[in-house]
C-alpha cells in the first residue's frame, strides 16, 4: 500500500521560454481533500492537466493513483475524474445523452450505466432537466452537470480545477458537501480554488505561486507559517513611545516571543501592536502576569486568527 | 478498439450531425445547387490537345498544313507515322486525342481540281475534345485555302470564284459516337461536388472540438484515439452515402447523362471516393489548430484537384515536368473510372488500378490521422 495517491518529483513544464509549472515535489496522500491555491496564472490549470494525463511535462515525474503518468498517461485516465476549468460537455447534447456518452466511452454497461446516471442527476439536482439541451443550461447547472460525468465510473481520484468557480454559496457548500461524502467513502480529491473559505474545508493546502509550491499544510500550519507562529494583539491606552518600551522589554524577557509588527497609534491615548509568538495560548497568560508585575492596567490582549486570505497573499506576494 | 466506446461516439456524432439543420442542409441542398451550378459553369480554353499527324502526302501542300498544325496551340503534335490504320488504332487505344491524317491524293487533287481533304479521326468520348480538334483543322484547312486562292490569283491575275481552292475536312469518330458534352464532364462535376461537401463537412470535425473546449473531456477519458476516429469516420460515411446518391440522381434525371456501365458500380466507386475525401477532411482537421484553417486547407485542396485531375485539361496534354502531379490526385482516379463506366461501360474490373489508388488514398489518410492524433492538449 503506496501512502500517496499523488506524487510528483520535480514536475516541470515549459511553454517555450516560460515555466508555468517549476520544479514541483507535491505528495498528496491517500484519502485527504487537497486545495490547491494560488493566483491567477500561476499554474494551477497546467498541474491538473499534467497529472490528468493530457498534457506532457517539460521534465519530472508524476505518480498518480501508483501509475507513472509520465509513462503511461492511458492507464490513468480510468481512474481519475478529471473537471477541467473550462466548460467541455457538448452542448447540442442533453444532460442525459452527455452522462450516457461519458458513461459509456468509460464502458460502463447499459443497465449499471443507467443506474448511475439516475443516482447521479439526484446527486447533483438536475433530474428535473435530463432532456434539456446542455446549450441552454445556467452556469451553475453546467458545473453541476461538469462534476456529474467526472463522477460516473467512480473514480479513485477527482482533479477538479475550479468547480465552484462562478456558482452561488448554497450551491458551493452543496459541492463541499459532496466532496466531503466522496472523501469520506475514500476518494482522493484535488481541488483548485480561490476561495478561501473554501480553504477551511481542505485536510490539506498547497499554495502555489509562479509555478513553485511556496507553501503546504493544514490550514492551521499555514496560519501559523504565514507569519512564523502565533500572533497576539495588544491594546492599551498610552502613547506609541510607551508602547514600544513595553514590548521591547517583552521580547527580551521572553524567548517565545519573537518580534512586534504593525505598532500603530488608535488616536493620542491609544496603541495598538501585534506580536509574533511560539504558542499563544502559553504567551498570554505570561503576559498578564507581566503587565500586573509592571503596574500597567487597561490593557487588553488576544490571540489573532490570521485568515487564510492574508496567508494567502503573503505567501505569494513575492 | 471496443465497441462500447466506438459505438458511443457514432451515437453522439449523429445527434449532433442531426440536431444542426444547417448540415443538415449541407447535404440535401447543396449537392444539388453546385452540381447545377458546376454543369453550367462548365467551360474554359482547352489547349494542347495530344494528336499524331499521318503525312502520307509529302508535298509542299501538305508540309504547310503540318507546319500550320505543329503551330497550334490547340493541338500539340506528339508523333508522326505514315497511314491511316495505325493513326486510328492510337486514337482507339486513347493514346491521342485525334489523328490527322492526309491522302496521298492531297497535293495531285489540289493542283488539278483545286479541291483537297484532310481526315481527321477522333475519340467520341470526349466530345469537347473532338470538336475542339476538328474544329482547328477546319480553321487550318480555311486559311490554306484562302492563301492558296490568293497565290493563284496573283500569279494569274484572274479573279473569279471558280478558282476558289476548297480543302474540306472530313472527320471521323473512332470511338463512343453520340455523346454529348454533359456526358463527358459529369464524372468531374460529381467528383468535385462530392470532394467539397464531404471534404468541408469532416474538415471542422475534429477541430470544432478544440476550439469549442470538448477535446479537453475526450482526452482525459479513456476512449481510445481510434475510437474517437473511427466513430467519426462511421457517422460521415452514412453522410456520404446520401451526398453520393443525391449527387447520381442529379447526374442522372437532372442532366439526363448516359450510364454505359453498371449504376452499382458508379455507385461503388463514388462512395469509395467519398470515403477518401473524407479521410483525407479529417486529417486536415486533426493537424489544423482551428476551424478557419482547416476550411483554408481544404479549400486549397481544391484548385489543384480542378486543374490538375484532368477536369478541364486532358492530363496527357501536361508539360513534363508537371506531368506526375495528377498521380496525387484522387479526383484524378475518380474521373478516370467514372469516365470508363459511364461513358465506355466498363466494369469495375477494368478500373482497378483506380480502386486501389483510391483505396491507399482512404488507408494511408486514416492511418496518419490515428497516428497524428494524440490524446493530449500540447
Ligand atoms: N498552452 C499554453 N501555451 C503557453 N502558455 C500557457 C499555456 N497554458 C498555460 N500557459 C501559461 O502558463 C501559466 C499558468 O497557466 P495556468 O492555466 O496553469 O494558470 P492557473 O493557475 O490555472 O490560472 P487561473 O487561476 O487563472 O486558472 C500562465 O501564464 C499561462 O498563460
Ligand atoms: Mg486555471
Amino acid at each position: 500500500m503506496v501512502e500517496y495517491a499523488i506524487e510528483t518529483k520535480n514536475l516541470t513544464k515549459k511553454f517555450g521560454d516560460f515555466t508555468a509549472v517549476d520544479n514541483l515535489n507535491l505528495k498528496i496522500r491517500k484519502g485527504e481533500i487537497f486545495g490547491y491555491l494560488g493566483p491567477n496564472g500561476s499554474g494551477k490549470t497546467t498541474t491538473t492537466r499534467m497529472l490528468a494525463g493530457i498534457l506532457t511535462p517539460t521534465s519530472g515525474t508524476a505518480i498518480v493513483a501508483d501509475i507513472d503518468v509520465t509513462l503511461n498517461p492511458e492507464a490513468v485516465k480510468p481512474k481519475i475524474g478529471y473537471m477541467p476549468q473550462k466548460f467541455g460537455l457538448y452542448r447540442d447534447l442533453t444532460v442525459y445523452e452527455n452522462l450516457d456518452f461519458y458513461g459509456s466511452i468509460q464502458s460502463i454497461p447499459k443497465q449499471k450505466r443507467k443506474e448511475k446516471i439516475e443516482e447521479l442527476l439526484d446527486i447533483v439536482k438536475l433530474a428535473d432537466f435530463e432532456d434539456r439541451l446542455v446549450g441552454n443550461l445556467s452556469g451553475g447547472m453546467e458545473n453541476r452537470l461538469s462534476l456529474a460525468t467526472t463522477l460516473i465510473h467512480d473514480p479513485e481520484i477527482l482533479l477538479l480545477d475550479e468547480p465552484t468557480a462562478g456558482i452561488d454559496p448554497p450551491l458551493r457548500k452543496a459541492f463541499w458537501g459532496l466532496f466531503s461524502e466522496l472523501n469520506k467513502k475514500g476518494t482522493t480529491i484535488l481541488v483548485t480554488t480561490h476561495y478561501m473559505d473554501e480553504s477551511e474545508y481542505c485536510d490539506r493546502l498547497g499554495m502555489l505561486s509562479r509555478g513553485k509550491l511556496v507553501g503546504v499544510g493544514t490550514p492551521n500550519e499555514i496560519r501559523r507559517k504565514t507569519y512564523g507562529g502565533d500572533v497576539i494583539e495588544i491594546h492599551i491606552p498610552e502613547s506609541v513611545k510607551f508602547m514600544e518600551e513595553v514590548l521591547n522589554d517583552i521580547v527580551e524577557k521572553y524567548d517565545e516571543v519573537f518580534s512586534i509588527f504593525n505598532l500603530r497609534k488608535i488616536n493620542e491615548k491609544e496603541t495598538i501592536a501585534n506580536l509574533i509568538v511560539d504558542n499563544a495560548d502559553l504567551v498570554i497568560p505570561r503576559l498578564y502576569r507581566f503587565f500586573e508585575d509592571n503596574k500597567i492596567t487597561n490593557f487588553s490582549t488576544k490571540k489573532v486568527l490570521v485568515s487564510l486570505e492574508d496567508a494567502f497573499i503573503k505567501f505569494t506576494e513575492e | 478498439m471496443e465497441w462500447i466506446r466506438l459505438k458511443a461516439v457514432i451515437i453522439k456524432e449523429f445527434k449532433q450531425f442531426t440536431r444542426d439543420r444547417r448540415t443538415l442542409g449541407l447535404i440535401i441542398v447543396q449537392p444539388i445547387l453546385m452540381m447545377t451550378i458546376f454543369g453550367i459553369a462548365f467551360g474554359g480554353e482547352i489547349r494542347h490537345l495530344p494528336v499524331v499527324v499521318s503525312n502520307m502526302d509529302k508535298s509542299i501542300y501538305s508540309w504547310r498544313v503540318t507546319h500550320k498544325i505543329e503551330q497550334s496551340e490547340i493541338l500539340d503534335v506528339v508523333s508522326y507515322l505514315d497511314g491511316y490504320e495505325n493513326a486510328k488504332e492510337l486514337v482507339k487505344k486513347g493514346e491521342v486525342r485525334g489523328a490527322i491524317v492526309i491522302p496521298k491524293t492531297f497535293a495531285e487533287t489540289l493542283t488539278n481540281e483545286k479541291k483537297a481533304k484532310i481526315i481527321v479521326i477522333t475519340d467520341g468520348s470526349y466530345p469537347t475534345f473532338s470538336e475542339m480538334i476538328i474544329g482547328e483543322v477546319q480553321k487550318i484547312a480555311a486559311e490554306i485555302s484562302e492563301e492558296l486562292t490568293k497565290e493563284l490569283a496573283s500569279s494569274t491575275s484572274i479573279s473569279v470564284s471558280s478558282n476558289n481552292v476548297q480543302i474540306k475536312t472530313y472527320s471521323i469518330v473512332a470511338y463512343g459516337a453520340n455523346l454529348r458534352n454533359i456526358d463527358f464532364t459529369t464524372p468531374g462535376v460529381m467528383g468535385l461536388v462530392i470532394q467539397m461537401l464531404t471534404m468541408i463537412l469532416t474538415g471542422i470535425s475534429v477541430v470544432r472540438e478544440k476550439e469549442v473546449g470538448t477535446i479537453e473531456n475526450i482526452v482525459a477519458s479513456p476512449l481510445q484515439g481510434v475510437e474517437f476516429i473511427f466513430g467519426k469516420i462511421i457517422t460521415y460515411l452514412v453522410v456520404a452515402i446520401v451526398i453520393t446518391t443525391n449527387v447520381i440522381c442529379v447526374a442522372i434525371f437532372g442532366f439526363g447523362v448516359v450510364v454505359r456501365g453498371s449504376l452499382l458500380d458508379v455507385f461503388l466507386v463514388s462512395i469509395l471516393f467519398a470515403l477518401g475525401t473524407m479521410c483525407l477532411g479529417i486529417l486536415f482537421s486533426t493537424v489544423s489548430r482551428n476551424q478557419l484553417q482547416a476550411v483554408q486547407t481544404t479549400i486549397i485542396t481544391f484548385l489543384p484537384s480542378i486543374l490538375f485531375s484532368g477536369f478541364f485539361f486532358p492530363v496527357e496534354s501536361f508539360p513534363r515536368i508537371i506531368s506526375w502531379l495528377p498521380y496525387f490526385i484522387p479526383l484524378y482516379y475518380y474521373i478516370e473510372a467514372m469516365r470508363g463506366i459511364m461513358l465506355k461501360g466498363w466494369g469495375l474490373a477494368q478500373v482497378t488500378n483506380q480502386l486501389i489508388a483510391l483505396s491507399i488514398f482512404t488507408g494511408g489518410s486514416v492511418l496518419l490521422t490515428t497516428r497524428v492524433f494524440a490524446k493530449k492538449l500540447d
